[in-house]
């Protein structure tokens, strides 16, 4: 079996593996606590009740159903899709930000201001935690936009396909951003200072022709990389994104799940994100390009 | 020729390691001594400023501001640097030790290399925030466990990381010439390892490592987030501390002890606080990023020293050891250097050591050198009241229930008989005609409400829910009688979802019985299944405290409110549904049919089972007025201006009390009064009208100002408890009990202003209860008599937290 498929083979297998130690803990591990619920303020209104012979306080929610008053496939369908489109979007803003950002190091890599610069910027950026970016964001926001008659620059939490998606998705997709731009520029530069191209340049060739058809081949690999490599981060960071953005996706619910004794929604939750990364991880592996004069 | 003048010639340094250097001994500094260091204790709050609100913006109190509760947030942040730097440190080491022993394993051990490599892809793919969550949440039982289960979690969480990094470099080492020449003349692995391979790996480890305790400081931020953090966790409520309360403004807080970086951020995260109080998250951010800074600095030094130099020739030069004395320095000055108020554990020591018994309070007081608050010690109080002489007892036919004698009903399950004497009942014996009222149900006393409410539709109305029942007394006539009645618990209206049931209350068991008595009952037997599971102990809380207990006996509490002035009236004693269990099947009576809560509908039109069983029964509730004195004694510290604000410690007289409180008040008496502390020693006597007793200690303090309250009561079992409504006193009492070595639960809320009904002396003073806890029946008169000693210790010496 060639080593793409064993590495493909291997993700259905951790994942399975997964879901059979979630499955088989998760609900006994969650009888040892009292629910609580995560987030202050949300709560189920209603009195004290008996449930299998044990009495439960008031306002304790039986499951996130129950807290949403949603049903349970609704409820996880619609959040699947809340975390698939800031992921989306982390992956295009990383494709085009990132790869400007990485060639633009690569063409300026003689002007060492500038590209030190970019550099700097996103090694910075791939260490700090998405959550504090998530939290230093919010609090610009609110002091830009902040003025006399109370107005507002962007929405600071709260879920909508609009203004509100600028902040969780910077938030998500700066370190995807990072990686794919750090990557792209050291792939590029190492291309630009090979002797093909250095020939090729000799020969009179155009610049942009150099670029498209000997630089960019060779760089593209590394992109799938760098996404990849980014996108793995935002998968996990996104429980406490959403959280702080009440986003509500499914790194979210599977939080709530937590504290609401809802081990399904746990599992559940916990599967969609351990496939995402190890999707991510993979496409990652895989993509990883070869040194550039080895045969084959 | 001429020599010039000497010069000091270091060696050139490289400044990325003596900024490490200097990295790593700020983080052990702060680590060490942040707590000494911190300008204010975390146990002190300043609960109001003028018109300020809490949390106080930076430079109205305190220069970097304060936390919910008015604590200083520049202090919590070095006193929490031990905690939150031990955890992270020790989980990154953690995980690289894992890493590189899993990695050495694999590489090692060919035929293991696929397990380990898949347990690192299963380790890597499980979502770390949830995860570390649920095994904090299921692991951590007590404050003791706290760290080590953070530490695991971090690690089962993160350890794949390393892993991956010291595994590929292992394969690469392993085919490094030095490594293959090495094995070739026969080198063995564990000497190849560790001579060859750790040294060209302590860069990579030193990076791993700070890369780690990164992670694990980001880790432990975000679970502070989601409200889990390391240490004891307190629901704090300072609202009986205010002077006013100021709608809108939080006076509650889920706090951590020590505070926590992560626990810091737990009470800044609600989302108005982006708006209003930013440097909550500000202070302990830049803590974290300081922090995470110093960390990657550290690991960057050690990276660059050793990426061309050996780590164990190195490890025996001059430069390792003038760091170890250095660290070894820190180490001992950490440990030498005293706590805040050190002098006040001489004192709790003091206090301890003083504890004899048996104690004649009066006696104690003389020799100690107190001062009488009014003529003499002794202050007395003659009355006459009603009192149980012997067991309440019922015969019906052959079959005879009685209470046990005297009565046990201080531990929750023991009960299954009492009488039930209050101004409403009564005593004496009756034999009459044994009548069944079923549950004692008149529909038309419950009509259903005419005006909705909030919650209509949401919580069933009992009146809604039993109007179709039938009259249980219509067909019966009980005047005369003795009336059988069980307790209406009341009806499961609707199911919620699969499992949930909402259920409308049913009748108070006191209403129960007076209907019984309004309808001319002339004695009443009451069935009530949940009499097991009440106690006579006032309990701050019964809810989820492992054991399923329904909190204060109802029959207890109507007792303590209206005493029975005579001894006469209407004898009535309660069972349990298993105690009552012979004398119902000897009737046909079906019990469990009647016990419980009702299934919707299950009586609509339906007749009552009430009826006439046709037999005689005699219960007897002896009664008898009994003339008792109460002599309570008081004396408080000579000398001391009555402007002063005292502490009086109230020590609460129980008859039997094998640890009795008044030897650990006599014992406090003893130690401070040659100190001048401004204290009042009560040993108070509750066994003739407790309230009217301490209205006349509350006369004979004259204008003497009383600032706190110290209740001792039951010092028996394993360890203390406190319980207040004063939040403030809370982490004060816990560090309190740590400090004079006493045995002691962590404290985990503020305990509502009723639980203190009929303990609290004065309901207008700031009061705290300490008592024992626990089934072992330990001796904790000492333990309790440090803590007060330790409290005025640190009065004296200026404690800022307690009240003056």
């Amino acid at each position: 079996m060639s080593r793409k498929a064993l590495r493909i083979l291997r993700i259905p297998l951790t994942i399975g593996a997964i879901w059979w130690v979630l499955a088989a803990f998760v609900p006994s591990a969650m009888t040892q606590y009292s629910p609580y619920l995560v987030r202050a303020g949300i709560r189920c209104i209603r009195p004290a009740s008996v449930v299998g012979g044990q009495v439960l306080p008031a306002n304790t929610c039986q499951g996130l159903a129950d807290l949403y008053h949603r049903t349970f496939n609704d409820l996880f369908v619609e959040s699947m899709f809340r975390s698939l489109a800031l992921l989306l979007g982390a992956a295009v803003l990383a494709l085009t930000v990132g790869t400007l950002l990485g060639v633009a190091v690569a063409l300026m890599r003689r002007r060492a201001f500038a590209s030190g610069g970019i550099l700097a910027v996103t090694t910075l950026l791939t260490a700090v935690p998405a959550f504090f970016v998530a939290y230093f964001l919010q609090i610009v926001v609110i002091i830009v936009g902040a003025t006399p008659e109370g107005g507002k620059l962007l929405p600071v939490f709260g879920f909508g396909y609009d203004s509100h998606l600028i902040l969780p998705l910077l938030s998500i997709s700066l370190p995807a951003i990072a990686y794919t731009a750090q990557l792209t520029a050291t792939r590029m530069i190492d291309v630009l200072n090979a002797d093909f191209i250095t020939v090729a340049t000799a020969k009179g060739l155009r610049s942009t022709s150099i670029l498209a058809v000997h630089v960019m081949p060779h760089v593209r690999p590394v992109l799938l990389e760098g996404l990849g490599s980014g996108l793995r981060v935002s998968v996990a960071s996104l429980p406490i994104i959403e959280y702080l953005f009440n986003w509500r996706g499914i790194g979210q619910l599977a939080l709530e799940a937590v504290g609401v004794h809802d081990a399904a929604g746990f599992i559940f939750g916990a599967l969609v994100l351990a496939v995402l990364f190890t999707t991510l991880s993979a496409l990652a592996d895989l993509s990883r390009p070869r040194a550039l004069y080895q045969a084959g | 020729m001429r020599q010039g003048r000497f010069r000091l010639a270091l060696p050139p340094v490289d400044p990325w390691i003596v900024a490490g250097l200097v990295a790593f001994l700020g983080l052990l500094a702060a680590a060490l001594f942040g707590a000494t260091l911190a300008p204010h204790e975390p146990i002190y709050f300043v609960l109001e400023h003028g018109k300020d609100p809490r949390p106080y913006d930076p430079g109205v109190v305190f220069p970097f501001g304060s936390d919910v509760l008015g604590r200083d947030l520049f202090s919590l942040v070095l006193a929490g640097a031990r905690a939150t730097l031990t955890v992270v440190l020790l989980a990154g080491l953690a995980r690289v030790l894992a890493g590189v022993a899993m990695a050495a394993f694999g590489t090692w051990w060919r035929p293991v290399a696929l397990a380990t490599e898949s347990i690192a892809d299963f380790a890597s793919a499980v979502p770390a925030t949830l995860v570390a969550l649920v095994l904090v949440k299921v692991f951590v039982r007590s404050a003791d466990t706290s760290i080590a289960v953070f530490i695991g979690a971090l690690l089962v969480t993160g350890w794949a990381g390393p892993y991956r990094v010291v595994r590929a470099e292992l394969d690469r080492l392993a085919h490094a010439p030095f490594a293959e020449g090495a094995a070739a003349i026969g080198v063995g692995r564990w000497r190849v390892f560790w001579r060859h391979q750790l040294p060209h790996l302590v860069p990579t480890l030193a990076m791993n490592l700070s890369q780690q305790v990164v992670a694990s400081l980001v880790l432990l931020a975000e679970l502070g987030v989601l409200g889990v953090f390391v240490g004891a966790t307190r629901q704090i409520g300072v609202e009986e501390s205010l002077g006013s309360v100021i709608n809108g403004i939080v006076n509650f807080a889920q706090i951590a002890d020590p505070p926590e970086w992560g626990g810091l951020l737990a009470s800044a995260r609600t989302i108005e606080s982006l708006w209003t109080t930013r440097w909550l998250i500000f202070v302990p951010g830049v803590a974290f990023a300081l922090t995470a800074i110093a960390v990657a600095m550290v690991g960057l030094a050690i990276s660059r020293r050793y990426a061309r130099r050996d780590v164990i020739g190195d490890l025996r030069s001059r430069g390792a050891a003038v760091l170890v004395v250095a660290v070894a320095a820190f180490f001992a000055v950490g440990a030498v250097v005293p706590p805040r108020h050190a002098a006040a554990i001489s004192w709790a020591n003091d206090s301890r050591a003083a504890v004899h018994a048996p104690t004649d309070a009066a006696g104690t007081f003389a020799d100690a050198g107190l001062h009488p608050l009014g003529e003499s010690f002794a202050l007395t109080r003659s009355a006459v009241r009603v009192a149980q002489t012997a067991a309440a007892t019922i015969s019906v036919g052959g079959i005879s229930v009685s209470e046990t004698w005297p009565r046990v009903a201080q531990v929750p399950f023991a009960e299954g008989v009492r009488s039930f004497v209050t101004t409403g009942t009564g005593g004496g014996v009756v034999a009459a005609s044994l009548v069944f009222a079923a549950r004692g149900i008149t529909p038309s006393d419950y009509p259903p409400p005419v005006t909705t409410s909030l919650y209509a539709g949401k919580i069933p109305d009992l009146g809604d829910t039993i109007k179709e029942y039938p009259d249980d007394y219509a067909g019966i006539d009980v005047r005369g009688k003795v009336v059988l009645l069980i307790r209406f618990m009341g009806v499961v209206s609707k199911l919620e979802s699969a499992n949930v049931r909402v259920a409308a209350n049913g009748i108070g068991v006191e209403e129960s019985i007076a209907t019984a008595i309004r309808h001319g009952a002339a004695a009443v037997v009451f069935v009530d299944p949940a009499l097991p599971y009440y106690t006579d102990r006032v309990l701050p809380y019964t809810f989820g405290s492992g054991r399923l207990v329904g909190g204060v006996s109802p029959y207890f509490r109507a007792e303590q409110d209206a005493p029975a002035a005579s001894t006469n009236g209407v004898p009535v004693v309660v069972l349990s549904d298993k105690a009552a269990a012979p004398l119902a099947s000897a009737y046909g009576i079906d019990l469990p049919a009647l016990v419980g809560q009702d299934q919707a509908d299950a009586w609509k039109h339906r007749p009552s089972v009430a009826r006439d069983l046709g037999v005689t029964a005699r219960v007897e509730v002896p009664l008898e007025r009994k003339a008792a004195t109460a002599t309570t004694v008081l004396g408080e510290v000579a000398d001391v201006p009555h402007a002063v604000g005292h502490v009086m410690v109230w020590a609460v007289r129980q008859p039997g009390d094998p640890h009795p409180s008044a030897d650990a008040l006599a014992a406090v008496a003893r130690a401070l009064a040659p100190r001048g502390s401004p204290f009042i020693f009560v040993d108070f006597d509750p066994s003739v009208d407790p309230k009217q007793s301490a209205q006349s200690v509350r006369d004979a303090l004259g204008d003497r100002r009383v600032s706190l309250v110290v209740v001792m009561r039951n010092l028996n079992g394993d360890a203390l408890r406190f319980t207040t409504p004063f939040g403030d006193l809370i982490p004060a009492l816990d560090l309190y009990a740590s400090q004079a070595r006493a045995r002691a639960l962590v404290t985990q809320t503020t305990a509502p202003i009723t639980s203190l009904d009929g303990i609290a002396p004065f309901i207008d003073l700031k009061t705290v209860l300490i008592e024992g806890t626990g089934d072992s029946g330990g001796d904790l008169r000492g333990d309790a008599a440090a803590v007060v000693g330790y409290l005025a210790g640190r009065l004296a010496l200026g404690a800022e937290e307690l009240p003056r």
